[in-house]
């Protein structure tokens, strides 16, 4: 399948003060096929958001900045694009959805207004048109009500509501990418579920492909084709997601998988946590940037920083334990 | 809402009450016997009684109070001493041009205070950024009644480019019919008279509005800053909107509310601004009036006038109360 | 990010809350600027008679008028007198009305911002609604009246600036106040049984200082407009008596004529004002810098 958007060696960086910059996205290179859903892991701090900032160009500037690399999207590097062109693809091409809900809605127009606001925009449709789509699209968003509902404001909706209403804006113009920035983690469970549910089917019907960010790799079963595990900036682990769970080779991944709460865990054990915390991007330790939480840490992880390599399955991982598609030792 | 402007009106009622009453026990409880004053010292004793008890003043205080009270009522602020004219009467011709004056440099310190607010936040710690705060911080420095005589020896005297000082000249004077002379002006439909017009009002508008500019401008910043930070400024520009629709439509739609709580707030010290100003001015209006009246310890013009500006500030506060209702949709009363 | 700078500044303990404040605050190179004019302005003031050779009533008729000169660096005024001399003198009145006023008012404001907040209820409605009617009054307006009945003079100056600028103190002092008030360590005071002006003094008053100099601070350079506007109009000290609003009432007569005699007054006016509004800025970024 053609590739949709290819990242390459994406170098993301925040000015912390005078003298300190640190790079929250490190030399970050993956790639998503059209009407693929590929998932983004990783702690908070593992600059999976400022990923996704990025190939918007939405990074708050300052203190952040993108420092190198490419975003090939449809074959165009949209780090070339003059303000203008990116423009014309945010929010047509490639739209995104936020994790707050709550605050991520303009509180002082309606509904409506930011639904048509875009399409009017992009597909240059009359206002009556314009609001036809909208009635349409919080429709298909399972919205009851829709016509009334363009004329309410955001205060007045839940917060399930207002994120259908944000995934219906970015859903308006029929975009190539969805980017989904976290976007169940404000919810309670079961609306997160109807949501998840909602972005699987609109994906289906509309041929979109979605760049799902989450923390948490019980949604990424749920939805996603393959997977990227990103810490401190890095890459750790990318494959397909069946692989994945099957077969964790990073460390890591395997920390994460067992830190899931699952139905067969004894009662009264304790569930399974990584030890340590993040480290201070900063201040990153000078070998594999997992080290100092990595359980099965070598000699050779705090001295030298491990390749990200390809194996033959097409997987990659960051780690020397992994030898030919086998963790060892 | 019809509620709330009722309770609003209701609550607004204690304060103009207080504040008939402070005026009145200042001018009448502590005040010597304007009767001296309009008779000059070496009047008989028999004559000052006299007018005296025609001014109502030998009465009890309490008696007078009360009076006092039933008369603010009824719109009656009593006769000027030394005109002899209702004092509702002369601060009724003096009060368009006091509002007209108040109402143009409210105008002037909005437009340049929040557009230049949103220009220094948009371009956070630049060059023009750091002028214009310490510029706006000058301008709240500087008194308004010296700024108003350095602009006269400037415009007016130096240069010549402007009337030093009053409201019209006779020659360019529209005919009155609401008494706002803009208005009049276009009305009528007198070109000539409206330049005339706001050429008289430029100067005195400026002296009083610059310290406002400041004011707002700070304040338009800092709202601005906060507002661009804010997750839904990130949204509209995740939709691929230019910059400026964002900032003008997303951002400063939200940054007006509080801002226009500021604005309310400078236009008690624009009436306040306006009372050094019109005088200087010589600007026919209620505060030049007050002035005027202390001048002459004419108490009844003192009275009236302060009433009256006090209750222009407390039905100011009321219309900013309520408009703020009408830009955040999230307050319904 | 944000997370490791929140812990930090909360790790701080508080003695050196005010070293950090200090810190910040001498970073600030304009608000440091704006402390040392006013440093030296009040040194000027102190010794306005070592430093200018002429008296601030000294009237040389020969000097009428005259402008800036080796002599006289400011030029004289109507009656000859050295203008610079005067300013000096000026600001011995402007700089102490201005603080002893805010003394005032920030004192008579704390306490009825404190109990306003503390007490709630009647009291607070009460107070707050004397406050708004207040506020309502143009303040320049009130003063007026207050002067014109009680006459002229320093002391009454001082009473009228302070009483028309009591209800901004008590406003910040009451809404700082209403959350302080919420924290922990005033219901555990409560708890041990202090007495409630203990809690209002010793426990919420030293968490709000922040709010109270930065606006006493602020507060200042009104009072010392609102001071030269009293002069202007007449309404200020007895003439002649060297004040900088008089200075410009009585000079503004001569704008044709000799437009420096009302100039250098008002510049020193414009500077004294200039360097408390920069100093009040430059404290509150360092008192509080969470309001930058």
């Amino acid at each position: 399948m053609a590739k949709l958007l290819e990242v390459k060696n994406l170098i993301t960086q925040f000015k912390v003060d005078k003298t300190k910059i640190i790079s929250a996205v490190d030399k970050v290179s993956f790639s998503i096929d059209e009407g693929e859903t590929l998932a983004i892991v990783g702690e908070s701090g593992s600059g999976k958001s400022v990923t996704a900032l990025s190939v918007m160009q939405l990074v708050p500037n300052p203190p952040g900045h993108i420092e190198g690399g490419e975003i090939f999207f449809q074959g165009e590097d949209l780090l070339k694009m003059s303000p203008a062109q990116m423009r014309e693809v945010r929010g047509n091409k490639i739209s995104m959805i936020f994790q707050e809900p709550m605050t991520s809605l303009n509180p002082v127009y309606t509904i409506g207004e930011q639904i048509t606001e875009a399409i009017r925009l992009h597909l240059k449709l009359s206002k009556k048109d314009a609001e036809a789509r909208a009635v349409e699209l919080l429709r298909k968003v399972e919205i009851p009500d829709a016509e009334k509902r363009l004329k309410t404001y955001p205060h007045q909706l839940s917060g399930g509501m207002r994120q259908r209403v944000m995934i219906c804006m970015a859903l308006s113009c029929s975009p190539k990418l969805l980017i989904a920035d976290e976007p169940t983690t404000a919810l309670d469970v079961t609306i997160q579920a109807q949501i998840l549910d909602l972005i699987r089917h609109l994906r289906e019907s509309e041929k979109t492909a979605v760049m799902f960010i989450t923390h948490d790799l019980g949604v990424v079963a749920d939805i996603a084709h393959r997977a990227v595990v990103m810490y401190a900036g890095n890459i750790m682990e990318m494959g397909s997601v069946h692989d994945m769970f099957l077969n964790p080779l990073h460390p890591y991944t395997r920390g994460l998988l067992n830190a899931i709460p699952k139905l067969s865990t004894p009662r009264g054990e304790k569930l399974y946590t990584i030890r340590g915390i993040v480290p201070d991007l900063s201040n990153l330790p000078k070998g594999c940037v997992f080290s100092t939480r990595c359980e099965e840490c070598m000699e050779i992880c705090h001295e030298k920083r491990p390749p990200l390599r390809q194996l033959e399955d097409g997987r990659q991982v960051r780690c020397f334990k992994v030898e030919g598609g086998k963790v060892i030792g | 809402m019809l509620k709330y402007t009722l309770k609003r009106i209701l609550m607004a009622i204690p304060v103009i009450l207080g504040i008939v009453t402070i005026v009145f026990v200042l001018m009448r409880v502590f005040s010597s016997n304007p009767a001296y004053l309009l008779l000059g010292q070496r009047a008989s004793a028999e004559r000052v009684a006299e007018l005296t008890s025609y001014l109502g003043l030998d009465q009890p205080i309490w008696k007078q109070y009360i009076i006092y009270l039933g008369q603010m009522f009824q719109g009656d602020f009593g006769d000027s001493l030394f005109s002899g004219l209702p004092v509702m009467q002369e601060i009724g011709e003096r009060l368009p041009a006091t509002i007209e004056l108040a109402l143009f440099s409210v105008l002037i310190a909005s437009v340049l205070g929040v557009s230049l607010g949103v220009i220094c936040a948009v371009k956070q710690n630049s060059a023009l950024d750091r002028i214009c705060q310490v510029g706006g911080l000058v301008g709240v420095s500087l008194p308004k009644f010296w700024l108003g005589l350095m602009l006269i020896i400037l415009f007016a005297v130096n240069l010549g480019w402007l009337p030093v000082s009053g409201r019209f000249d006779f020659m360019n004077r529209p005919e009155t019919i609401t008494g706002f002379m803009i208005l009049d002006s276009i009305i009528t439909g007198n070109w000539a008279a409206l330049g005339s017009t706001l050429r008289y009002m430029l100067l005195p508008g400026v002296s009083i509005a610059i310290a406002s500019v400041g004011t707002i401008m700070r304040y338009t910043r800092s709202t601005m800053l906060e507002t661009i930070r804010q997750d839904y400024i990130r949204t509209a520009r995740a939709k691929g909107l230019r910059e400026r629709v964002v900032i003008i439509h997303h951002a400063l739609k939200n940054a007006l509310i509080p801002i226009v709580t500021v604005i309310g707030m400078e236009l008690g010290g624009l009436f306040s601004g306006s009372v050094l100003v019109e005088t200087i001015f010589a600007w026919p209006g209620v505060g030049k009036y007050i002035v005027d009246g202390i001048n002459n310890s004419d108490y009844a013009v003192v009275q009236g006038g302060c009433v009256l500006v006090a209750v222009i500030a407390v039905g100011m506060n009321l219309v900013v109360d309520l408009l703020y209702g009408l830009l955040d949709p999230r307050i319904r009363y | 990010m944000e997370n490791t700078n929140k812990q930090e500044t909360q790790a701080v303990a508080p003695s050196s809350l005010w070293r950090d404040a200090v810190k910040r605050f001498c970073k600030n190179k304009t608000a440091v600027v704006a402390l040392i004019v006013l440093a030296l302005m009040a040194l000027a003031a102190i010794f306005a008679d070592v430093i200018s050779p002429y008296g601030p009533y000294d009237a040389e008729l020969s000097q009428v008028k005259a402008g800036p000169s080796a002599q006289h660096w400011f030029g004289c005024d109507e009656n000859g007198r050295d203008i610079l001399t005067r300013i000096l003198h000026g600001a011995r009145i402007s700089l102490s009305v201005g603080f002893i006023s805010v003394l005032i008012s920030t004192v008579i404001g704390s306490i009825i911002g404190l109990s306003s907040a503390y007490y709630g209820g009647a009291v607070d409605a009460i107070l707050s609604r004397i406050m708004e009617m207040l506020q309502s009054f143009p303040s320049i307006l009130l003063a007026i009246i207050f002067m014109s009945v009680f006459g002229r003079g320093i002391e009454n100056a001082v009473i009228a600036i302070a009483i028309v600028s009591i209800p901004g103190p008590a406003r910040i002092i009451r809404s700082s106040a209403l959350s302080a008030k919420e924290n922990d360590y005033v219901t555990a005071a409560r708890a041990i049984g202090c007495s409630d002006a203990r809690i209002m003094f010793k426990h919420i008053l030293p968490n709000i200082l922040a709010p109270i100099i930065v606006n006493a601070t602020m507060s200042v350079s009104g009072a010392i407009l609102s001071l030269a506007s009293l002069g202007f109009l007449g309404l200020g000290v007895q003439p002649p008596t060297a004040e900088w609003g008089y200075m410009l009432s009585s000079g503004r007569n001569y704008i044709f004529s000799a437009s420096h005699i009302i100039t250098f007054p008002g510049i020193a006016i414009a500077l004294t004002v200039l360097a408390f509004n920069l100093l009040g800025d430059g404290l509150r970024d360092a008192l509080d810098p969470r309001l930058k």
